[in-house]
């Protein structure tokens, strides 16, 4: 059992370190996933400050023909030259706001969403675009319009009626002189996102905030789980609060509730200041379970796979698997089925518990002792021409009669119980002998055992024998005298008695051997060598000593148990097989009509 | 009563009397407004560049605005006093003088919404006034705070609370001033800039109704670093 055992443990091992590796390939997976993520998101920042840069440029560019144009020039001359207090002339101001409002639709893609006309105070003559400002509204202290009030070109970012703007403004100059200023502003949009996310920032989502509020966002059509709108809501609070906002730097990535990655950061502008900024969000692919890792392969991943090498390897190892199978566990099961067939069929009378192995065996010891069980109470089963020597011989004392014979040497090693020692052929006082029968032989002196248990009744005197005669062939043998009290084990044949104590055998005088058959002596002498070596084998099997056990002694005693049961039951032959009981080797004897 | 009431009011306008004065305001006194130090801070835009072909304007003090003269020592004065509002991009004036205890409004007359409060006043919180709209406040203690906007940080004023503010002055550009309609009395006049006061004391006597011209005074104070917006 051990190489399949071995197997296991290895398919065991195999699949443990596969679950292991798969584990943290995914683990490595998601990983490497986010920190991908983390970059793509540096990335994305510094290309969406790049291109709002780029269009601050464009759009500084786009109104100078706006702060030059000759009308606009002249309007501002004159509202600037006004009295001081007073009032922007209406003319002036209609004249001026219809211009520009022609000029910037002529900016096409860069109009302006508010385009204001300040005079040199920065008070707003003309505006385009917003709610009409009152009288005298001004923008003079905004940072971008007195840069340009003072001869700078410059842009910002503005919160003006709750809208956040990107602006730009360029000085007016009218006979060398700065009478004003152009102020030009583009709201900021999902128009202005989608455009950014589609063509700067693509797979990123984009959305801008005031405080708490998001008012502008874009998000990638063509991109699984990118977060929208209001995912970037929750973070604002904590990122709005953290020292890397108010210095205009990115936050660090922060975890959306649907687990994408975001960095926020304020803009470029006065508006950093009122809390204006923007977030760049992407999705993290993360897998679900260590087999998600399969759906993200490819054709080319799996062509790729060395099948050539996989395949055999694969079926090498299944092979190895049903040879080892077949070695322990198929083959075993073969040899008991084919046991239990032969014993079914009367072929065997017990199974062989050492042809069997661990599981096997046990099964094997329990179908013998079953089988003992039945045989002992002789119901149901019907009875078995191979009788157990004791039902042959007759029991002694209800006690199972001790071992076959044994033989000189060591004592029997445990006091299980074993078959009862073959009792001593003692007649009966009142058996009956048939005249003529010849004398019993001389029973075996059995030894007396080392152990409490009942002793070994002495070898009974001989019956009174009538005048020796030739034994006839089929003479009755002599009812088997009681046995002696063995002792409750069954001990092997073989065995030192029903105990562990050394059993001597005596050689029987030649004159009362009987004569076997001629014609099946040569049989009969190979059959008890056959059951000699097998108990032979038995015994080593079983760990049982076989040191001065020879075929001599051992044949003795088998001729004369077959003298003993051919006179009890009229046999013509008698067959010896050799078993196992209780861990001991034994015998059983079978007539044969 | 109504009559005799009317009769006293005219008799007391009737005493009271304006009040000039001038101050002479050393050129490189600082504005309260951003300086080009400030606006150089990072991040505050992509691109700041000279026009190049006309050499830019030096920037210069808003007096009139940025500068308040003041009467204490009194009670409040029923002469006209300049209004309190947000104008052309920031409060005007940006130094606000109050009586402690009295309220005052500031009125938007800009374009877009302004949400003022002061730093450290609960009573002058983040509110937004729209365009038009007036926000009125009350100072209960005598105190100084700094002024800003939420949504337009470059705006910065300071707001003086005193509790013995007789009268406010209209200031010129010029540094010339003039209070109107201040009641015979002993008063003393101060003038603050941003956060602190930059003349000694002066007193000032009104004896009758007729016009007080103070003399020219000089602006002593060292120049203050507007605080950061």
């Amino acid at each position: 059992m051990l190489l399949s055992r071995f197997w296991m443990l290895l398919l065991a091992a195999l699949a443990g370190a596969g679950l292991a590796v798969a584990s943290v390939s995914t683990s490595l997976y998601d990983e490497r996933e986010e920190d991908t993520v983390r970059l793509l998101l540096v990335r994305d920042r510094a290309e969406l400050e790049m291109t709002l840069r780029i269009q601050a440029r464009a759009q500084l560019d786009a109104i100078a023909p706006l702060a030059a144009h000759g009308d606009v020039r002249s309007a501002l001359r004159e509202a600037s030259g006004r009295t001081a207090g007073a009032a922007v002339p209406d003319e002036v101001a209609t004249r001026l706001r219809a211009r520009l409002g022609e000029l910037n639709t002529q900016l096409r893609g860069l109009a302006g969403d508010l385009v204001f006309g300040v005079d040199r105070e920065g008070i707003i003559v003309a505006q385009v675009g917003g709610t009409a400002p009152p009288h005298g509204a001004g923008l003079g202290a905004f940072p971008l319009v007195r840069a340009a009030l003072d001869g700078n070109v410059r842009d910002d970012v503005w919160v003006y009626g709750d809208e956040v703007f990107r602006m730009a403004a360029r000085p007016v100059v009218e006979s060398g002189q700065f009478v004003g200023a152009i102020v030009h502003g583009m709201r900021i949009d999902d128009e202005l996102c989608q455009t950014l996310v589609a063509n700067r920032i693509r797979g990123a989502s984009l959305a801008f905030f005031f405080r708490d509020r998001l008012f502008a966002s874009a998000m990638p059509e063509d991109a699984a789980g990118a977060p929208g709108r209001d995912d970037f809501a929750a973070p604002i609070a904590a990122v709005l609060g953290a020292e890397s906002f108010a210095a205009g730097e990115a936050s660090e990535p922060q975890e959306l509730g649907t687990g994408a990655l975001a960095v926020y950061s304020a803009v470029v502008g006065e508006a950093a200041g009122a809390q204006v900024g923007y977030a760049i969000g992407r999705p993290v692919r993360r897998l679900a379970g260590p087999v998600s890792i399969l759906e993200l392969a490819s054709s080319d991943d799996w062509n790729a796979v060395p099948w050539t090498m996989i395949v055999p390897a694969l079926l090498v190892l299944f092979l190895l698997g049903l040879l080892f199978t077949f070695l322990e566990h198929t083959r075993p099961l073969r040899r008991f089925a084919d046991a239990a067939d032969k014993l079914g069929k009367r072929e065997l009378d017990r199974f062989m518990p050492p042809d069997f192995g661990g599981a096997l065996r046990l099964a094997a010891r329990s179908v013998n002792t079953a089988l003992d069980k039945v045989q002992e109470s002789g119901a149901g089963a019907p009875r078995r021409r191979a009788e157990n020597l004791d039902e042959i011989l007759g029991k002694a004392e209800a006690a199972p009669a001790p071992s076959f014979f044994g033989f000189a040497g060591e004592p029997a090693k445990d006091a299980a119980p074993a078959a009862p020692p073959p009792a001593p052929a003692a007649s009966p006082p009142n058996a009956s002998v048939p005249r003529g029968a010849p004398p019993p032989p001389a029973r075996p002196v059995v030894s007396q055992p080392r152990t409490p248990s009942p002793p070994a009744p002495p070898s009974p005197p001989a019956a009174p024998s009538p005048p020796a005669a030739p034994s006839p062939p089929a003479a009755p043998s002599p009812p088997a005298a009681p046995s002696p009290p063995a002792a409750p084990t069954n001990a092997s044949v073989g065995d030192d008695g029903d105990d562990e104590g050394p059993t001597m055998v005596s050689r029987l005088p030649a004159a009362v051997l009987p004569k076997p058959a001629a014609d099946a002596s040569s049989e009969e002498d190979a059959h008890f060598q056959e059951v000699f070596q097998q108990f032979l084998e038995t015994k080593r099997q079983c760990g049982e000593p076989v040191v001065g056990l020879t075929f001599e002694k051992f044949v003795v005693t088998l001729r004369k148990n077959k003298e003993q049961i051919v006179a009890k039951h009229g046999a013509a032959q008698v067959r010896f097989t050799v078993y196992v009981k209780d861990g001991k080797a034994a015998l059983k004897a079978r007539p044969i009509t | 009563m109504l009559s005799l009431a009317l009769a006293l009011g005219s008799a007391s306008s009737a005493l009271a009397g304006d009040v000039r004065g001038a101050l002479t305001v050393p050129s490189d006194l600082a504005s309260l407004a951003p300086s080009p130090a400030e606006e150089a801070l990072p991040r505050l835009r992509y691109w700041d560049e000279w026009n190049g072909f006309i050499e830019g304007r030096t920037r210069r003090l808003d007096v009139a605005s940025e500068i308040a003269v003041v009467l204490t020592g009194g009670p409040a004065s029923s002469g006209e006093q300049p209004a309190y509002r947000i104008h052309n991009g920031t409060l005007s004036p940006a130094t606000l003088v109050a009586r402690a205890g009295t309220g005052i409004q500031i009125r938007n007359d800009d374009g877009t919404s302004y949400e003022l409060f002061a730093e450290g006043l609960g009573e002058f919180g983040p509110i937004q006034t729209a365009p038009g709209n007036a926000r009125p406040i009350t100072v209960t203690a005598a105190g100084h705070w700094v002024i800003r906007d939420r949504a337009h940080p470059h705006v910065l004023g300071h707001l003086h609370a005193i509790a013995d503010l007789v009268a406010r002055a209209f200031v010129e550009p010029s540094g010339a001033f003039v209070f109107r309609g201040v009641e015979p009395g002993s008063y003393t006049l101060r003038a603050y800039h941003g956060d602190r006061e930059v003349i000694a004391p002066t007193p000032v006597t009104v004896a009758d109704s007729r016009e007080l011209v103070v003399p020219a005074i000089a602006v002593t104070a060292a120049p203050a670093a507007a605080p950061a917006p």
